[in-house]
């Protein structure tokens, strides 16, 4: 008895035993797991930038995607950059080689505003931004630069700045140089905002720097000069020393060293990536939040449909200008009347298309506007349109 | 014991007559003394002191403004010989604290450092996200000269200029210098801060002494040029290089950096075992090297801070307030939603200025086409019918004449003219709709 009691009080004994050190493994793993089980689940917002520069992505669908992503108390905004990498006009879309490109300063100026301290000011508590870095050539080059968290795709790369040079084929080298100083002292400023190198942006961009570096305790140590010892790395050398001058080969590899692209590994090893991951559920484990966080928002919705919004409007404009050319003023006074007042409806409703869509819309790529620059002149020159029908309805008698 | 202390009552009701007259007569022949970083010693009377940072009337009756940067050494009531030490240890520091006015008699020098933390306004200098940035059309000498009423209202004695602009004419760079250094930096300790400065909005606020960069913050790029991108030459060249100097002896800075900023000439600079400037050249010579040959210089957040021209960094007011060196400011202004700092009056002005110019830039060819083709259809029109489009004529003009009114650079920057001349050729064209 007694012993089948203490069998009995030790099977009890044992089963509490067991259950204490469930308990207690529980409480053990609770501790050994990261902080962030233990907080509130973190919400995530993701979303892509992806398509044309400075069409599909500009600063009003950014605008609203960072505005959701607010109202839905992110913690974390995830963008992925990926932009379209060959001529528009390519139907074959064959992808650009690095070394071109045209580098737009005025282009990341409004979208930068979005990652700044004031541009942040709404938030109760600022995000964490993120950029995941496929494509970000070109103007697009300092999206990832906004902030000073980025991990790049294994397919990676960020530059294509070298058009810089091309943008000005025009005037005295002097004035063209004033202009690219100028656009790159406002990249390197970006740069340095977020807490990068800025020699970097040098190296992207104009073809004469030589940029090195050596890592000292795991960080890079830039130097202005060939590599001297075996511990130090090239990053890009002279293009105006024949002999260093890219050669098509390397080119066409995208090997080449006169201007820097940088791709996932150069990029981690200069601590410019925080690593490298092909799917986003990679991202978030780096993150260390893969096993506890939330996607909220709908940030890739407001990106596409921005996108659709800018076709149907380049459709809408282009049917409305047809529109416009077919009405004939001619007929009795009422008829010339309506016809004006037909005339007068669709000049307000391109101009209002114009006006809305100022940042995204490119006038030569429309038809019936391809003589026009841009948005602002076709709004001037409709309005000029719009008063000539005013005072050519005074100037008809009935 | 009595009759001692009678005996001591007069000898120092004596004595305090004997200093009296003393004190009188060194009124009568006093000066103060401020001695600057670089050497240079201006006389005259400390009109105003605040955190350090001066205010100097001298005896051509102009007021100098020295901010706490460039002070070495404050003395008060020099006598003329200026030898002399002064009759109190007046040698202040030159950055006082509020709580210690220094051995300070005179009232209004009291209220100079007064017990109240200074009032700082932030104005800007364009606003080239929006499309106003360009200097002497958003950014005028006119605009900056009428918001000084504004900030006296509001009894600011810091004006930030919040710099945001990609450039604009030279015709402005030497009216805007000139309101910034003979209208602003007597009044107020103005100060640059900057985000955005690209060719002449760089050259004009190198004017001032003080420059806080933002990290983002981007100044230079400052050559002149014309037409399809071509650079200004010869004698052209040389008057705005030597108005580029004459800015930069205004704000106390080396002409050598500016210079780099307008040609391709290189720059370098010396530094001892602190960091400082030890040196400057204009060539690649210097250990660390600014501007290569080939290059115009822009510089960048760090590299200011290497040339030794950036006074400080600050992305914040707060930021701005500790790298000016400020222990306690009010920033000035209403909160404006989607601005990032206190909208002061004389800031709410500049805004308004900048709307409505860009309302007037985007409908100037209306107006013009308008009135054009109506005084077209008046002259061809019968008499019954001639007063809608002298009508519409005159609404056109008066269009116009606000604009010039809002804004008289617009009828150099648009009309190629002289305000005068647009007032003529005004008064022409009512002249003309009257005989309609």
């Amino acid at each position: 008895m007694k012993m089948h009691e203490l069998d009995n009080r030790g099977l009890i004994g044992r089963l509490r035993a067991v259950a204490t050190l469930a308990i207690a493994a529980m409480v053990l793993g609770l501790a050994a797991m990261p902080a962030e089980a233990q907080q509130e689940t973190p919400k995530v917002y993701y979303f892509a930038a992806d398509g044309w520069f400075g069409k599909d992505i500009t600063f009003t669908p950014m605008h609203e995607a960072m505005e959701e992503a607010r109202e839905l108390g992110a913690d974390y905004i995830i963008i992925k950059v990926d932009v379209n990498w060959f001529q528009e006009e390519d139907p074959m879309q064959s992808e650009m080689p690095d070394d071109t490109g045209i580098f737009d300063i005025f282009g990341i100026r409004p979208i930068r505003g979005l990652f700044t301290d004031e541009g942040l000011a709404e938030w109760d508590d600022k995000p964490k931004i993120v950029f995941w870095v496929k494509n970000a050539m070109g103007s697009a080059a300092f999206l990832p630069f906004l902030s000073d968290t980025m991990y790049f795709h294994p397919e990676g790369r960020i530059g294509g700045i070298r058009g810089v040079y091309l943008r000005y084929q025009q005037g005295d080298e002097v004035v063209k140089e004033k202009l690219v100083a100028a656009s790159l002292a406002t990249a390197k400023g970006m740069v340095i905002d977020s807490g990068y190198e800025p020699k970097l942006i040098d190296a992207m961009a104009r073809g004469e720097t030589v940029l090195s570096y050596r890592l000292e305790g795991g960080r890079p140590v830039y130097l202005n000069r060939e590599p001297e010892s075996t511990d130090e790395f090239l990053l890009t050398n002279n293009a105006l020393i024949d002999e260093q001058r890219d050669n098509i080969r390397d080119l066409a590899r995208g090997r080449g060293k006169n201007f820097l692209t940088l791709r996932a590994d150069t990029a981690q090893i200069l601590g410019v990536s925080k690593g490298t991951v092909d799917n986003l559920d990679d991202l978030l484990f780096e993150l260390g939040i893969i096993r506890n966080h939330e996607m909220v928002g709908d940030g890739e919705s407001i990106m596409d449909n921005w996108t659709r919004t800018i076709e149907r409007t380049e459709d809408a404009l282009a049917r409305l200008m047809r529109e416009f050319q077919e009405i004939e003023v001619d007929g009795e006074w009422g008829d010339r009347r309506r016809a004006r007042g037909q005339q007068r409806a669709k000049l307000q409703q391109m101009m209002g298309f114009f006006e809305r869509y100022e940042e995204a819309l490119e006038p030569r790529q429309i038809p019936g506007f391809q003589n026009f620059r841009s948005p602002a002149q076709v709004i001037g020159q409709f309005r000029i349109m719009l008063q000539r029908l005013e005072l050519e309805q005074l100037a008809d008698e009935r | 014991m009595k009759y001692q202390l009678s005996t001591t009552a007069r000898l120092t009701r004596g004595m305090a007559c004997a200093l009296a007259l003393l004190a009188c007569s060194q009124l009568a022949i006093a000066k103060d003394r401020v001695t600057l970083n670089d050497g240079r010693v201006v006389e005259g009377e400390i009109a105003r002191e605040l955190n350090g940072s001066v205010w100097v009337k001298t005896s051509d009756g102009l007021t100098q403004f020295y901010p706490a940067s460039d002070v070495l050494r404050i003395e008060r009531d020099v006598d003329e010989a200026g030898g002399n030490t002064p009759a109190e240890p007046g040698v202040t520091d030159p950055a006082p604290s509020e709580a210690a006015p220094e051995a300070d008699s005179k009232p209004e020098q009291k209220r100079a450092v007064s017990p109240g933390a200074p009032r700082a306004a932030i104005i800007t200098f364009g606003d080239a996200d929006a499309g106003q940035g360009m200097v002497g059309t958003y950014v005028t000498a006119q605009s900056f000269r009428e918001a000084i009423p504004l900030l006296e209202e509001e009894n600011i004695d810091i004006v930030v200029i919040r710099i945001n602009s990609g450039g604009g004419a030279v015709a402005e760079l030497m009216p805007l210098s000139d309101v910034l250094h003979n209208e602003y930096k007597p009044r107020f300790r103005t100060v640059a801060w900057v985000d955005y400065a690209i060719s002449a909005a760089s050259l004009t606020p190198h004017t001032l002494t003080e420059h806080y960069f933002m990290r983002r913050g981007a100044y230079g790029g400052n050559t002149a040029w014309f037409g399809a991108m071509q650079a200004v030459e010869g004698r052209g060249l040389e008057d705005v290089l030597y108005m580029a100097e004459r800015i930069s002896e205004r704000g106390g800075h080396d002409p050598r950096i500016i210079r780099a900023m307008q040609i391709m000439d290189p720059l370098s600079v010396d530094l001892d075992e602190n960091g400082r400037i030890e040196a400057m050249y204009q060539n690649d010579q210097g250990e660390v090297l600014i501007n290569p040959h080939n290059r115009v210089l822009a510089l960048t957040s760090v590299s200011a801070q290497q040339l030794g021209f950036a006074d400080g960094i600050a992305d914040t007011l707060d930021e701005l307030g500790a790298a000016m060196g400020l222990t306690e400011v009010v920033w000035v202004g209403e909160e404006v939603e989607g601005v990032s700092y206190p909208v002061s009056k004389a800031e709410s002005y500049l805004r308004r200025f900048r709307e409505q110019t860009a309302r007037d830039e985007q409908r100037l060819n209306e107006y013009f086409d308008g009135y054009n083709v109506a005084i077209d259809l008046a002259q061809g029109a019968d008499e019954d019918s001639k007063g809608k489009f002298v009508g519409f004529a005159r609404r056109s003009l008066n269009s116009i004449v606000r604009m010039v009114d809002n804004n008289p650079n617009l009828a150099l920057f648009q009309f190629g003219q002289s305000e005068e001349d647009f007032r003529d050729w005004v008064r022409q064209q009512e002249e003309i709709l009257r005989n309609l």
